[in-house]
């Protein structure tokens, strides 16, 4: 009776056939694995360290580890400016934003970024190869950032231009029905808040007649905006308040790590609460503006399922099914432990090079609220609170309010983030000495 | 017995050498974020296009011909482009690159027929930023006759498939005592980009 370690002459050369494919495998095995998590390299390290930064209420460091990744054109590119773009925000250092934010928008209005040895790359070894260009709300959403950093500085022309092209970008979300409709009426209604800036740049750009329609348009889709989306509210206000509140969706991943998603869902998370707004220590009624434009937690379940989520899931069910077959042949009576071990190191590399891209733009907020408050022109302490979310205040003295026109501040709502602080910033005291 | 030793060992050097330059040309084949993609937006190449393009028909038009001869030097103030396009952000670098190349060319070609005079806002920043003391308004600032304005419009559409955008750009000479217009021009181009596997 032959045993497993009884080698025949046609055994021993059907196992050196085996342990030949087997050292194939395990060699191309080894360089793929090494390839594609060896570059979870010093780059990325820093970049997780800024995002840490940020979210501790350090966006200055979080700025200075960015600043020379962002500069490199790697996979990252786009997401490292994204990042820098948020934390420089923070900052008001609004040239920085829009550099980062600009060269991340580039790119995303680019198409083709991945071809050749990237998307080869990202099938055959690591998703992680391909530049990341996130999921559509993060398009839109850097979008809408970088049209903020132009209508923070009154440049409504590229502002409207910023805004519309984020709208856009939610059109990676339609379904058939709203292909056929050419409006994507249905898609963009998730994307209020760049519609009702847009509303707000026509305004200022002397479009009534768009404005009013952009307007109208808010109202139509969600008439719980309609304070917000209110001609006459926009026209007469003279300090507008864009306040980021929460985080948005985290990717996780599932099924051996081949089938990405976002968690949380917005009802684990619960409601939004409704800021507060005081002046000088007086409350400023914001009811009606303060209704949330939007849900990055609900909007991110809307994740399109693409191609290359069907090849990594398919590249997973066969690893799990190599794996075990090679389990079957080491276990069978006449089993060959060379092809065995082929089998489960083939199975092996299938899953390694299966596990779905994680990145994402980690700073997003869950919603963006929009507070087109009337005050008397001059300087004033403005303080944004959040009552039913303890701890979430910020203050900032010495706002600038103008007569004519709209001037507009930016709030990050963040724990470790609640000033109060003084107004300008070292960004805008530098840029503009005169203030 | 040798034999089958070294040929074992060259198969297996054959497969390593296989591995090491499939995964070479893999990371060659990877390119920079920003060297493969195709977009809608203008560049360099519609940049020169149009610009040569505006210069040229400027000096060729008659009727800024016929107020040189009049006029002589035409006193003729730049601005920056307006951006009227649907879904394009226009930076101030290049939309000043846009009228200024123009005005560049000119100044080349033409410099006895144009006296390029800078921009009010542009004036008042550099004095202020390079004298120390605020100087006010300046009446002895020349006082430009003409102003080279510049309005890019754009139809832009992007679906599930592509992104196209049809631009129009729309240089203008305008008499900035009347407001009649001496001269104006366009430049049309359509661009086309189609979406890709992971686009």
């Amino acid at each position: 009776m032959p045993k497993r370690s009884q080698k025949t002459g046609a055994g021993s050369q059907k196992e050196g056939g085996g342990f030949r494919v087997s050292y194939w495998l395990l060699a191309s095995g080894l360089w793929l694995l090494t390839f594609a998590s060896g570059c979870a390299s010093k780059a990325e390290r820093a970049a997780e360290d800024a995002v840490q930064a940020y979210f501790a209420g350090d966006p200055a460091r979080a700025v200075q580890q960015l600043r020379p990744l962002a500069r490199k054109p790697d996979q990252n590119f786009v997401l490292n400016n994204a990042r820098l773009g948020s934390a420089a925000l923070i900052q008001y250092d609004l040239n920085e934003a829009e550099n980062a934010f600009l060269r991340a928008y580039e790119v995303l209005n680019s198409f083709g970024v991945n071809n050749g040895g990237r998307s080869l790359g990202a099938i055959l070894v690591d998703e992680k190869i391909r530049v990341w260009r996130g999921e559509p709300f993060e398009r839109a959403m850097l979008n809408f950032y970088l049209g903020l950093v132009y209508y923070m500085r009154q440049d409504y022309g590229n502002a409207r231009g910023a805004f519309e092209n984020a709208l856009f970008k939610l059109r990676d979300y339609a379904d058939d029905a709203d292909r056929k409709n050419a409006d994507y009426n249905e898609v963009e209604s998730n994307f209020a808040l760049a519609a009702i800036m847009l509303g707000k740049c026509w305004q200022r750009l002397g479009r009534d007649d768009l404005a009013h329609a952009a307007f109208d348009r808010v109202t139509q889709i969600r008439s719980s905006l309609a304070p917000l989306a209110d001609y006459d509210r926009n026209l007469k206000s003279n300090l507008l308040l864009v306040v980021d509140f929460g985080y948005g969706p985290r990717k996780v991943t599932d099924f051996d790590g081949a089938i990405a998603g976002f968690a949380p869902q917005p009802q684990q998370e619960g409601l939004i609460p409704p800021p507060q707004v005081s002046v000088d220590g007086e409350n400023v009624d914001v009811t009606g503006v303060n209704e949330p434009p939007i849900d990055l937690l609900a909007l991110a379940q809307d994740r399109r399922w693409q191609s290359i989520d069907t090849i990594r899931t398919i590249k997973s069910v066969v690893g799990t099914g190599l794996i075990w077959g090679g389990a079957y042949e080491a276990t069978r009576h006449h089993g060959n432990d060379g092809t065995a071990l082929a089998l489960i190191a083939a199975g092996l590399l299938m899953k390694a090079t299966s596990q779905a891209d994680v990145r994402q733009w980690e700073m997003l907020p869950r919603t963006v609220f929009l507070l087109p408050l009337e005050v008397s022109p001059g300087k004033h302490d403005v303080t944004v609170d959040f009552p039913n979310a303890p701890g979430l205040k910020q203050t900032w003295r010495g706002l600038d309010v103008p007569a004519q026109g709209e001037a507009t501040y930016y709030f990050r709502m963040q724990r470790w983030n609640t000033g109060p602080f003084d107004w300008p910033p070292p960004a805008v005291a530098q840029a503009d000495p005169m203030q | 017995m040798d034999t089958d030793k070294k040929r074992s060992m060259t198969s297996y050097l054959r497969s390593s050498v296989f591995i090491c330059g499939s995964l070479f040309f893999l990371c060659c084949g990877c390119t920079s974020a920003v060297q493969s993609g195709r977009s809608t937006a203008l560049d360099s190449v519609d940049l020169v296009r149009m610009t040569d393009d505006m210069a040229m028909k400027i000096v060729a038009e008659p009727r800024v011909q016929a107020a040189i001869a009049s006029e002589g030097q035409l006193a003729v103030v730049v601005q920056p482009v307006e951006n009227r396009m649907v879904a394009e952000v226009l930076p101030r670098g290049p939309a000043q690159a846009f009228t200024a190349r123009v005005r560049v060319l000119l100044s080349r070609h033409a410099k006895d027929r144009f006296l390029w005079v800078m921009n009010r806002d542009a004036f008042y920043d550099l004095r202020a930023r390079e004298v120390d003391m605020d100087l006010g308004p300046a009446p002895e600032r020349v006082q430009p006759q003409y102003a080279l304005t510049s309005i890019f419009s754009s139809l832009t559409k992007e679906d599930l498939k592509r992104r196209s955008a049809y631009y129009l750009c729309e240089y203008q000479l305008t008499d900035l005592s009347g407001g009649n217009l001496l001269w104006s021009g366009s430049y049309e181009v359509k661009k086309v980009a189609v979406r890709k596997f992971l686009d």
